[in-house]
């Protein structure tokens, strides 16, 4: 009698344990989202942008395309805050809305200016967010305008915008695959400002919200990045070209491949070198009391596309090159360095934590009225590339020729 | 003794490092962090030096009694109502340490992982698992300490050499900026968890089959569960940095969501939060046991098993009570508990120990043991 009761208990027990978790959500009662856009209205609340993955679009069964569907839903909310829009939009939507896999986050350039602290609390305090999505800024619009265009190549915008800032920022340098988790370390992190990568719409935005503009061979209108957005603490203050965005990069060792191009020894044109491995050193100093940064980059680079009248299979060619290519380098991140100077005031290099590490006693000093001590910065430059292939021929085509 | 079981000194040596890395692998590194920013991991270096004291003070009270129990040695010092009174504080002090234990595990849960599963759901299962091994006697909880050690280690291993890539050396500059005062308030913080909890080891002490190796044992486990302490600490800094993982309430947790290898080895936070749920459980083990097993002695009573799940019951509900909220519980956590300890765990039992000194009870050291 006993025993029998026992394993009732026992029963009982596995019963209530095994039948599943207390929040499960089964796959098809959530609704997975992709990418978020964020908008400040003008009342001061937030416009919240969710695109959601219409799973049957996606699906290899369903015939890939999706038939007469986008592939993606846009439903947008407002409220004073991401967590009560997201709440809010539940009345509009059939499942319950899934960020676990957020690949993008875009900010509305506005809101951008107005800062972003207060918005972003939530994203870094939840659960469910994670710290391995992109965050870019919307250049010269609003997210929700960004999140409503069709993507050639990729049928859902998320995996393009993510894929193409990923393999951007490491072959050419100009935008940066930064993390969420990685821009809320710099909002917060002293002696350093943050950027974020640019989106924009080139071409006509109404006709890229048409599934039409996918249907041709060259569509009407598409996502692409541009340089850099330069914050001061948590606000936007202006953009980067992609030359000074490259600067950047070079400064925080970013550059994992990119193209430079130099005028000819002699001559009009231009030779292409790729670089690979870019190192960067920053060497904060105390000159007679005054702070100076000593910035060191070294790269190894190879010939890659070479419209002058030379041999490289002389190694004072190569030398002449590399001169010329350190030049250049140089110059790329001196303009950095000056717009960052002169037309912002914002650290965006980390050279004031770069202090912080290196000269305490200098930095506790100085920490409070670091923006108007950073521009007064003198920034040295060296670089020192090597070049070490020339790929497969000795002399250019154009000395071919003339032979 | 209320239990005739015995352990190996292999598996009191893996208990010491669960005990210590028990609760302390999920926060200590945020409290140390809060104090000394950047050089946190000097703090943790510091305070196992101190664990590494206390622990040869626990060593020498132990093997001055090798054969009896804490309440047994206290009543034997003290007399029947002042060395139960003493003994009782000791209770105390498991039972508040279970509590809180548990209660941090279930914040973690409900925070990070299950918001919606009510926390008394999780701190009740939790004890259920605790109460059913602490009934099956030392021994038991020994041989879990055996068959868990190794899958610790692999985590443990698997963690650091996936969290690696993420370093950022410079995180960990400047070193000692703002000098040895933030560094040593975090080891006063570390000092008091977990390392003063270690007293709560001494009652199982007796259990272990060779007093001497025993002796060892305690000091290699410290030494185990310290550095491995350390190491995650220098991780948390090197990869969070100072000031967000002092920012953070969960940082080992935070740093395990950076893992990322390839397109292949993410998402693996929850794999990893499987080494704090074995090593917090036998934390909560041990001070489960410990507290029933001292008040059984207290009592007299021959065996300690009717008092497990009445136990259970009344931790579950501590559990809840000890803390209306967890700002209550980081507050308490921070500011309160390292001075509790040092009262509770190192002044009393200093104490008792010139006490024993003066009445010249237990075995002198280099006295020959009668086995």
């Amino acid at each position: 009698m006993y025993k029998a009761i026992r394993l009732t208990l026992v029963w009982a027990l596995a019963a209530a344990f095994l039948s599943g978790c207390w929040n499960r959500r089964e796959l098809n009662e959530i609704a997975v989202t992709t990418t978020i856009g964020l908008d400040r209205l003008n009342d001061g609340n937030i416009l919240l942008s969710d695109q959601l993955l219409y799973a049957p679009a996606i699906s290899p069964i369903g015939g890939g395309g999706g038939g007469d569907r986008a592939p993606v839903t846009l439903l947008s909310e407002t409220g004073e805050g991401i967590q009560l829009a997201a709440r809010k939009m539940t009345m509009k939507v059939s499942k319950k809305i899934y960020v676990g896999q957020l690949q993008i986050l875009v900010l509305g350039e506005k809101l951008a200016r107005s800062g972003v602290a207060d918005v972003l609390d939530h994203i870094a305090r939840d659960h469910e967010y994670r710290r391995d999505f992109f965050v870019i800024v919307a250049k010269g619009m609003t997210a929700n305008e960004v999140l409503r265009i069709f993507t050639p190549l990729e049928s859902i915008p998320a995996n393009k915008l993510r894929d193409s800032l990923d393999s951007s920022s490491k072959a050419w340098g100009a935008s940066g695959a930064i993390q969420i988790g990685e821009f809320l370390s710099a909002l917060t992190a002293k002696g350093q400002d943050p950027v974020l990568s640019g989106v924009t719409i080139q071409g006509n935005p109404e006709e890229g919200s048409e599934k039409e503009s996918v249907a041709r061979i060259q569509v009407r209108s598409e996502l692409a990045y541009t340089g850099y957005a330069v914050f001061k603490k948590d606000r936007l203050l202006g953009w980067l070209n992609q030359r000074e965005s490259k600067g950047v990069n070079y400064v925080r060792g970013k550059i994992k491949s990119t193209s430079v191009s130099v005028p000819c020894p002699e001559g009009k044109h231009t030779i292409t070198v790729e670089l690979l491995n870019t190192k960067a050193k920053m060497k904060p100093k105390l000159v007679n009391g005054e702070p100076a940064v000593n910035v060191k980059i070294s790269a190894e680079a190879s010939i890659a596309d070479a419209q002058c009248n030379i041999d490289m299979s002389n190694p004072a060619t190569i030398n002449a090159i590399e001169k010329l290519v350190n030049e250049e380098i140089r110059d790329t991140v001196k303009d950095a360095v000056k717009t960052a100077q002169t037309d912002y005031k914002a650290d965006i290099f980390g050279f004031g934590s770069a202090f912080a590490r290196s000269k305490p006693k200098y930095w506790s000093g100085v920490e409070k009225k670091w923006s108007e001590a950073f521009p007064e910065i003198r920034v040295q430059v060296s670089v020192s590339t090597k070049i070490r292939e020339i790929f497969k021929t000795k002399r250019s085509l154009i000395r071919q020729m003339r032979e | 003794m209320p239990d005739n079981g015995k352990i190996e000194p292999a598996q009191f040596r893996k208990l010491v490092m669960f005990f210590i890395l028990g609760r302390a692998i999920l926060i200590t590194p945020t409290f140390l962090a809060e104090q000394a920013k950047q050089d946190a991991w000097i703090s943790a270096a510091a305070g196992l030096l101190f664990g590494v004291l206390i622990v040869l003070l626990l060593r020498k009270m132990g093997t001055r009694f090798p054969e009896s129990t804490l309440p047994q040695y206290s009543q034997g010092i003290l007399g029947r109502w002042a060395g139960s009174a003493v003994a009782f504080l000791f209770f105390l002090h498991a039972l508040l340490l279970c509590s809180l234990t548990t209660r941090s595990l279930s914040v973690f849960m409900a925070s990070t992982m299950m918001p919606e599963t009510p926390i008394q759901w999780i701190i009740g299962l939790y004890l259920f698992i605790a109460a059913v091994g602490a009934r099956k006697g030392i021994e038991n909880i020994g041989k879990t300490a055996d068959v868990f050690y190794p899958l610790v280690v692999a985590l443990f291993i698997i963690f650091v050499v996936f969290v690696t890539p993420q370093i950022e050396a410079e995180k960990l500059q400047p070193v000692l900026a703002k000098g040895m005062a933030p560094v040593l308030s975090g080891a006063y913080q570390v000092a008091g968890f977990p390392y003063m909890n270690l007293v709560l080891l001494l009652p199982i002490f007796p259990f272990v089959s060779d007093s001497r190796q025993a002796a060892k044992s305690f000091l290699q486990g410290t030494l185990l569960g310290g550095g491995s302490l350390c190491i995650l600490t220098l991780l948390c800094v090197a990869v969070l940095g100072g000031p967000e993982t002092a920012n953070e309430l969960f940082p080992t947790y935070e740093m395990a969501k950076t893992i990322e290898i390839g397109m292949f080895v993410q998402r693996v936070e929850a794999i990893m939060a499987l080494m704090w749920f074995i090593t917090i459980y036998f934390q909560v083990v041990i001070c489960f046991y410990v507290a029933i097993t001292i008040l059984a002695q207290i009592f007299r009573l021959t065996d300690y098993r009717p008092l497990v799940f009445p136990m259970a019951f009344l931790l579950t509900a501590f559990a809840q009570l000890i803390a209306p909220s967890i700002s209550y519980l980081i507050d308490f956590s921070r500011s309160t508990w390292s001075s509790y300890t040092l009262t509770y765990g190192l002044l009393i039992l200093v104490l008792l120990a010139l006490a024993a000194v003066r009445r010249g009870s237990g075995r002198r050291s280099g006295e020959a043991s009668p086995s």
